[in-house]
């Protein structure tokens, strides 16, 4: 009796195998490709972007990438309906998604993505994560173990530009009641922002495309910022204690120590200004934890605390490629700056 | 309320952990400009000024009465444009070159520059500086 048992489940497993063998035969795979093209008709280059294809009737994702010349091909399709997006992070260009795409058996559906403008409308030199895409894509792939500073210690010395991660999840900031309702508030004043008054932009990491450097020594780092106002913060890793009395500012005070190869560095003292931050109070906590895996990788875990206005703390992650052969440029946003007049109601105004 | 009074203001779109680095262009051009208005202009070359945090360029077009009506284009910051592969002279007083941008709302001779073709038919538009033989 369990010999027949087990002929039945080898039969009943050679007749499923020969079935998808079939299937597999009959219904060729299709394919879809393409060109991503901007409002002037040209190509999107530069960008490794991931598209994603789900089968609206199965689920099943489907995952493709640009390459450098603004292509995609995905292959490998079942015939059936797909939704397709993609999430661009840059000023250029709005994310994308489209639905009820049809493939049939075996097609290679030809279909270019017209892509629309972001928010600077394809403004000539103003697309810093076009930037970031070119300055990665020039230095190439890097291998290798991270660097060490000579007493051990790792060492994230070198330039850094945010990498394109829409894998990684953005969680936003939990608010309790009243800052939610601030924050819907500050949104409907179209996008004014304290950067734009030439303020200062961010206070702790830059995740604009422009570069920024790092320069480690075992007792302080130096981060050098391009685009931002100051340009510098300094994270003392020296021990010290905190100040008897401190001064809400706008970078707020940093003080790192290790944890094992984990830089974790702890940031308070900021004011209720401090951009990138969304809205919160003075008793705002920031912990970075910085980790490199690999020579040409920094992730960044960000931790928010502040009861105040939190219901909760949050925690996003950023990482950042090395890129090489670059220098810290100047930039002085109050040469010119001409934005605040275009404004019926700034958001600044009568504001300490 | 007290708690609102010392709350940050600063919008979350800017948010370096909410948002990425889309959010991040120094003022939004979409406010000041109109993305459904859009000119392309031939002209020469009267005005540029390689400023911080956006620069421009200012172009004397020929109407057809024979005056001429003087064009502003912006562009971004100096440091992204260098980038780019721009530099200060780029565009020379006097060049005649194409300029296409879309329209200040405001309704001044005011553009953002997305297309900008030289007398040589070098074109500089608003796309990465990678060049197709690259990969």
């Amino acid at each position: 009796m369990r010999l027949i048992r087990l002929f039945y489940g080898f039969f009943m497993l050679s007749l499923l195998y020969c079935s998808v063998a079939f299937s597999q035969a009959v219904f060729a795979q299709g394919a879809i490709e393409g060109s991503l093209i901007d409002p002037n008709g040209a190509n999107i280059t530069g960008l490794n972007q991931d598209v994603l294809l789900i089968n609206t009737d199965t689920g099943q994702e489907y995952r493709g990438q640009t390459t450098l010349q603004g292509n995609y091909q995905i292959n490998g399709l079942p015939a059936g309906s797909y939704d397709l997006s993609f999430l661009f992070r840059t000023a250029m260009y709005q994310s994308y998604t489209e639905e009820g795409i049809s493939i049939t058996d075996g097609q290679t559906l030809q279909h270019d993505l017209n892509i629309e403008w972001s928010i600077n409308l394809g403004t000539i030199g103003d697309d810093p994560g076009m930037l970031a895409a070119d300055m990665m894509r020039r230095t190439g792939e890097l291998n290798g173990p991270a660097p060490r500073l000579f007493n051990g210690q790792v060492d994230f010395s070198g330039h850094w530009v945010v990498r394109q991660t829409p894998d990684v999840p953005v969680i936003r900031p939990p608010y309790q009641p009243w800052a939610a309702e601030m924050d819907e508030e500050l949104r409907a004043l179209n996008f004014q922002n304290a950067g734009a008054y030439c303020l200062p932009q961010s206070a702790v990491l830059s995740t604009m495309g422009y570069p920024w450097q790092i320069v480690q020594t075992p007792n302080i780092i130096i981060q050098i910022m391009e685009f931002v106002t100051p340009g510098w913060r300094q994270i003392f890793l020296d021990g010290r204690e905190p100040p008897e009395f401190w001064n809400p500012s706008w970078q707020g005070r940093s003080v790192g120590h290790w944890e094992g190869d984990t830089l974790v560095v702890v940031t308070d003292g900021f004011n209720e200004y401090t951009p990138g931050f969304g809205i919160h109070t003075a008793n705002m906590v920031v912990t970075e934890r910085y980790t490199r895996p690999e020579l040409g990788t920094m992730r960044v875990e960000i931790t928010v605390d502040d009861p105040e206005a939190l219901t909760d703390s949050y925690t996003n992650i950023r990482e950042f490629g090395l890129v090489l052969g670059e220098e810290i440029l100047e930039f002085i946003c109050a040469e010119g700056n001409t934005d605040p007049s275009h404004w019926e109601q700034p958001i600044w105004q009568g504001r300490p | 309320m007290k708690i609102k009074k010392i709350a940050l203001i600063v919008l979350t779109v800017t948010s370096l952990l909410g948002i990425s680095v889309q959010a991040f262009s120094h003022h939004s051009f979409i406010g000041q400009y109109d993305p459904d208005k859009s000119t392309a202009l031939v002209g020469t070359v009267s005005g540029i000024r390689w400023v911080n945090p956006h620069a421009f360029f200012v172009i004397d077009v020929m109407q057809d009465d024979g005056s001429s009506e003087s064009w502003t284009f912006e562009l971004g910051s100096p440091n992204t444009l260098v980038r780019y592969g721009w530099t200060r002279d780029t565009l020379k007083m006097g060049d005649q070159i194409t300029a296409d941008g879309y329209l200040a709302r405001s309704g001044e001779k005011l553009a953002n520059a997305k297309i900008v073709i030289l007398a040589d038919g070098t074109v500089f538009q608003a796309a990465s500086s990678y060049e197709s033989d690259a990969e």
